[in-house]
Parts: structure tokens; sequence; C-alpha cells
């Protein structure tokens, strides 16, 4: 059951409002979608019933977006909604249409023009002088003249409107897995408040994963504001979470950071202006959680168990919150990755999506590593006895270093398959100056191989 | 009956009790005495329910061998007691000395699944992150590389982060930044060093030289009450010089040499 609710935004800002408005209808579903340039698409299947029926609900939303112009149609797929909206009767119950009845959609939308059918306005005027003016009148026509001279959009457009063809739409936000929710009469503006409630929205949660033998990964908090403003706040876990506390303490130490401007939150999240009318908490993906404490049993029996499990405990608590209040792209861990360029072996990743496997052993022809590299390599002006020699001295952020031990070159070639335009083969030396400073130099290009000359760069330090 | 009956049951929860409260399960230290005076040194620091160290480069080119020194005890942590490596770092400092290098760290005892790398904005996060880091108990070692350490709060902040790290029980190595090497310690502990890196010794027969593996030259910068008392033969400075990989024994008996030899309860230095 799809409701389409139409409105008309200004054409200065059209995209961002019509964007607030599907974010405000939120309220009803979480499946809404914007439908440019005027509409906004709501999948209501299975929620009218929250709000008294689908009356009601259609109602609801003409009476709060009544500002706006909104006009609203309910039908099964979402292009008879469209047309029921903007085509319907003048009454609301003349823009609504039961659930699962074909024959009913089919005598409904027979009756609307064929401008109803979304096609481009040449294309239905076209038609309507042609003296086919309502769907009705092409429903049964010969699909293929039709087609040859309109288009093949007319009757994609019929199949999808009478539930012959898939028309998805495309939700704002992903479906939650597990909602908790709280209304309030009156606006919420403490804070304390807003905490104690989504503790209790938390321990509902809990209640709904632990049938399921599921905790969350990632949990949303929509706030929905009076005067139609909605917040949200994005949390993950760095594995399957069924602790209500830990949930509530991830939140608030985001909110504590975007009050302190900490993290990259664009606005205090707890703006709460007039106070919040309607609070979401949902789990936005879950993943399977045996039940609570069986791995310490299990372990208990073996050395240190008890002491592994409960730093794993603390390990993923304190990555989730730190992630929580800097951000997740913060709090990191390295990834090893299929390359033998250097700087793309390993690949920072937020420590909250899981942690690396081992690396394949490192290949015996492989020289040591440093152990800190730089995010670009530095140039250096070196000074060689042969021009494709080891370098004899450096010069380096102002410091000339003379050269005591020398240890390569480990040629690193680039990776040709991946057609990177300039790319050029290194030449590594390990390098130890005379005051005992290790670093990990490159040649870049080889003598005559190319027309400019080879540079040098320090690409890593060593202990 | 689990595996090893009810003795071994006992003698895990008893390891279990006792790590939980910071210390060592009775009857396990004294079935597995020092085997020298330098072995005990390093064996008190680790029965020490916490450490708060704080090491500088001599100068500020040295940083690197700062960084591979506190890695050196960060890495014999882990190995010792498991659990990861948190590095906190500040971002400007990571850009300008080079961020750790996973493929690098193995060398030293920390793997790939060990490390947890915070790059971090601003001076306050990161310290905020270092006590957080403190007071969760969830990592082995925690390294912490602010972007600056002078301010007239810098005191005030060492000295709780300290007194946080002992009663957390946590071993954090403060990496002072390479602006402020030659600054005063901060750190009101006798875990202080200064950290120089060390040539490798020259070949004889007209070999050709090869770049050397970890070596730093590395004094204590503690009060001079905090010295522990040494054996005749042993160096004041540390002087250690390891060859090829990294070698687990060689810096164990490096390490002891410039660490006290006892703590009373509350980790403090006693006269030995």
């Amino acid at each position: 059951m799809t409701t389409t609710a139409t409105s008309a935004p200004p054409e200065a800002d059209a995209g961002e409002r019509l964007d607030l408005v599907a974010d405000w209808c939120r309220r009803f579903t979480p499946l809404a979608a914007p439908d440019a340039p005027d509409g906004v698409v709501l999948d209501v299947a299975g929620a009218a019933h929250l709000f008294g029926g689908e009356s009601a609900l259609m109602a609801l939303v003409e009476e709060k977006l009544a500002r706006h112009g909104a006009r609203a149609g309910l039908a099964d797929t979402p292009e008879a909604a469209w047309a029921l909206a903007r085509f319907g009767g003048e009454h609301a119950r003349d823009r609504m249409l039961p659930a699962d009845d074909p024959r009913a959609l089919a005598r409904a939308m027979a009756l609307l023009p064929v401008a109803a059918l979304r096609i481009a306005p040449d294309a239905a005027l076209a038609l309507s002088q042609t003296g086919l003016k309502r769907i009705g009148d092409i429903v049964h026509r010969p699909r293929a003249p039709i087609t040859a001279r309109f288009g093949a959009q007319v009757f994609a457009r019929l199949d999808a409107m009478m539930g012959l063809a898939k028309s998805p739409i495309s939700p704002r936000f992903e479906a939650p897995s597990y909602v908790a929710e709280r209304r309030f009469a009156d606006g919420v503006m403490a804070r304390d408040q807003i905490e104690a409630t989504v503790l209790a929205l938390a321990h509902d949660l809990c209640a709904m994963l632990g049938r399921h033998d599921e905790g969350a990964r990632r949990l949303a908090l929509i706030l929905f504001r009076v005067d139609g403003a909605v917040r949200r706040i994005d949390c993950a876990a760095s594995r399957p979470l069924r602790d209500p506390k830990a949930m509530a303490r991830l939140f608030r130490e985001k909110i504590e950071a975007g009050a302190q401007g900490a993290s990259t939150l664009a606005r205090d999240p707890l703006d709460a202006g007039y106070g919040f009318d309607l609070i979401r908490l949902a789990v936005m993906d879950a993943q399977t959680l045996r039940a609570e404490q069986a791995h310490l049993v299990g372990d208990l029996a073996s050395p240190g168990g008890f002491m592994r499990a409960r730093n794993e405990d603390a390990l993923a608590d304190f990555l989730d919150r730190m992630s929580a209040r800097f951000g997740a792209h913060r709090v990191l861990r390295l990834h090893p990755h299929d390359s033998h360029i250097p700087e793309r072996a390993a690949q920072a990743r937020p420590a909250v999506r899981g942690a690396p496997s081992e690396p394949a052993p490192a290949p015996a022809h492989a020289g040591e590593r440093p152990l800190r590299l730089f995010e670009q390599a530095e140039p250096i002006e070196a000074i060689a006895e042969v021009p494709d020699g080891p370098p004899l001295r450096f010069r380096w952020r102002r410091a000339m270093h003379e050269v005591a031990a020398i240890e390569g070159p480990e040629r690193i070639a680039p990776e040709w398959w991946k057609s990177e335009a300039g790319a050029l083969t290194r030449d590594y030396f390990r390098v130890e100056d005379v005051n005992g400073r290790r670093f990990w130099l490159y040649r870049e290009g080889l003598y005559g191989a190319q027309p400019q000359r080879p540079r040098w760069y320090v690409q890593g330090l060593f202990a | 009956m689990s595996p090893g009956g009810r003795s071994e049951r006992i003698r895990i929860l008893r390891e279990t009790i006792a790590r939980m409260e910071g210390g060592v399960a009775p009857g396990l230290a004294a079935s597995e005495g020092p085997r020298s005076s330098s072995e005990a040194a390093a064996r008190a620091l680790e029965r020490r329910r916490s450490a708060f160290f704080e090491v500088a480069p001599a100068h500020a080119s040295d940083a690197p061998a700062a960084a591979g020194f506190a890695l050196a005890v960060a890495g014999r942590f882990l190995r010792e007691d498991g659990g990861a490596l948190l590095w906190i770092a500040d971002e400007f400092a990571l850009l300008e000395g080079g961020a750790p290098y996973a493929p690098g760290l193995g060398a030293f005892g920390v793997g790939w699944r060990d490390l947890v790398l915070m790059r971090l904005p601003r001076r306050a996060d990161v310290f905020l992150a270092l006590e957080e880091a403190i007071r969760s108990r969830a990592f082995g070692a925690v390294i912490c590389e602010p972007g600056a350490l002078s301010g007239a709060d810098a005191p005030a902040i060492v000295r709780r982060l300290a007194m946080g790290a002992r009663t957390g029980g946590a071993r954090a190595i403060l990496l002072r930044p390479p602006a402020s090497a030659r600054a005063p310690f901060l750190a009101p502990t006798p875990m202080r060093f200064e950290v120089a890196a060390r040539p490798a010794p020259r070949p004889s027969g007209g070999r050709k030289p090869l770049p050397g593996q970890g070596a730093w030259r590395v004094r204590h910068a503690g009060p001079p009450g905090s010295l522990p008392a040494w054996g005749p033969d042993e160096p004041r400075d540390l002087d250690a010089f390891q060859e090829g990989p990294f070698q687990e024994d060689l810096f164990s008996a490096a390490l002891s040499l410039r660490l006290p030899e006892r703590f009373d309860d509350d980790g403090d230095v006693r006269a030995a």
C-alpha cells in the first residue's frame, strides 16, 4: 500500500525542502522517499493501523501538510497513488483504494486522464488529440500501434500502475531491522529526559533483539521536532550489541561530542527548538548474537580465558564509544592490502568494522620495513657517486645527512596492470647516517628509461 | 571435571582474581624465581599494576628512535600479558613524523591485529582518549603521541594521567613530540627515558657497513633518588645494539639496566 503526498515547494530550494518533507513523513513510516519535483512517496504497508487506519492516516498527513497544499492518494502501487493524489476527486475518500483489489484499481484508473500515467506532456497531449483521453481508452487497445507512435513509456507506466510490473521506491534512508519509539504530547527538550528516553527505547530494542538472538551493529536515533525538523544520529558497534546501557552510552558520547564541537557534527544534535514530539531508536543492521556469557563459561576452564573475554568486551566497548565520540574515521585498524607498493600495503579502516586478518608472510626477498611511513613521500636532494648508485649524502628538511651505511636497492615496480599513468619504478635503500638515524629512501625512475631525471624521496623512518 | 582437576581450577581462579586485582597470584611468582638481578628488575616492571612512561627524543631528529623504544617497551608488555596496543596520536604529529606502518611493527612484537590507531585533531582530544583508554583497561599498552606538550596546564595533565594509570592498572607511554625534545620531563614517576639513535658498529676487515636494527642509546632521566642500585659491572647508560632481527633477550637485558629493581606496593621506587 502506498500513499503519495504532493506539495508545492518553492523553486529555489525545492530539492532540499522536499527532503525535509520526506524526513518529516518518516514519522508515519521509515520508508519515505522524495518524489521530485513535488511529491513524497510513503510505503505505509503495515503502518496505517498505528494511526487509526488508512483514512485517518491520510487525513492526518493532509492536515499536517495543509500549509504546503498537500493532497494524498492511497493505492497498491506508487504510480496509482501518484495519479490519485493529482487527478483524484476532491474528497479524500475518492483518492483511496482498498488494498489488494485489482478490479477496483483498474476501475478507478480507467476514469483518470492519460496525463495520470505520468508520461511526457507532449505524449499526453498527442494521445488526447487522437481521442484517447482517459486511461480506460487505451487499456484494451492493441499495444503495438500505440507504442510505435507514442513510445514504450505509455504501457510501461500503465503496467506499473496496475501492478503488473515492479516499481520500487527509493527511501531516503534504508529500512531499519527493529524500531522502538516514544511519542510525547508536549515536546521534550531537557537532555536528561531525552537520554532517559533513549535508554528506555534501548531496553525495548534489546528485548526484541533477544527474542531473535540478534545484536545491533548499527543504530540510528531519530528525533522529530514539533516544528517538523528531524535530527538523526548514527552509531556503530564493533560487534553485535544487546546491552541497553551500552547503546545509550554510545549516543551519550555522540551527543556530548556534538555539544562540545569535538566531532564533525555540523550542528548540535540536540537543538531541540520547541521540543521533540517523537523519538525513535532503530537498529539499522543486526547480526546473530548467541546467549550472553556463553563464551565466558566456555573459556573459563582455560588459563586466562576469563580475562581474555573480559578484555575483549572492554576493547569492543572502548572502540564503540570512541568511534561514537570522535567519528569512526578517527579510530582505526590497519588492514593488509594485496599490493607491493609500500603506501598501499596497509589500509586504515574504521575499527568498528572489525579486526584485520593477519597478512600472508612477506616474500623472502622483501627487505625490512620502516616503523613509520609518511603519507606523502618527501622529496630530498641526494648526491650519489654514480648516477644510478646509492646516495652518499642527502638533504632532508634543510639538514644534511652523511650516509654511513646503506643497504639496497630493493626494486619495486609499479602495478602496470592498473595502468597508472606516470608511475615509475622505485629503487629503495635502507640508509643509516653517521648519527645512527635510519631512513627509507627511494629513487623514482631509471636513468635513460624516461625523459625526466629520477628523483629521490624519503618515505619512511626506522627506529 | 574440568581439564586439570580441582587444583588446576583453583589455580586458574587464583590467577583470574589476582589479575582482576592487578597483582600476581601467590605462588606463581615464587615458583618462577628470577635468574639474575637485571631479570629481577624486568620482572618488577612486569609485576607492576601500572606504569606511566615518558619517553623523549634526545634531539628532534631522534624522534623515530624514541618511538621505536616506546614500541619495544609496549611490545614487551603485549608479549607478556597479551592485549592490544592503542596508539593515540595527534593528526599533525602523524603527518610530520609519519604514521605507524603495520608491516614494520612485527619486528617489535606487534601484529596487525594488535594495533588500534586513533588520529585525533586536537591536543585535548588526545589526552581525553588517553584517559579513557587508561580507565577502560582494554589495552595491554597505550602509546600517546600528542602534537605539543607545552603550556601551563601540561604538568597537571600529565600528573592526572599518571595517577589515572596507577589507579586504572594501565601501562601508558607518553611519547614526547620532537618540538619539545629538550623540555623538562613532566611525568612524576621514575619511568622517564631520553632516547637517541645509536650508530651501528662498523665492521672490520673492509666489509661493507650495513644499517643497524632497533638500536638506541637510552638515558634514565628520573631524579637522582629514583635511580636503582646498579651492580659494579653494569653501565649507567644503556648502550645496547641489536644486530639482525629483533632479539628479545638482548632487549630484555638492556631494558632492565635502566629500571628500578624494586617497587613498593604503590609502585614507587624503594632503595635496593
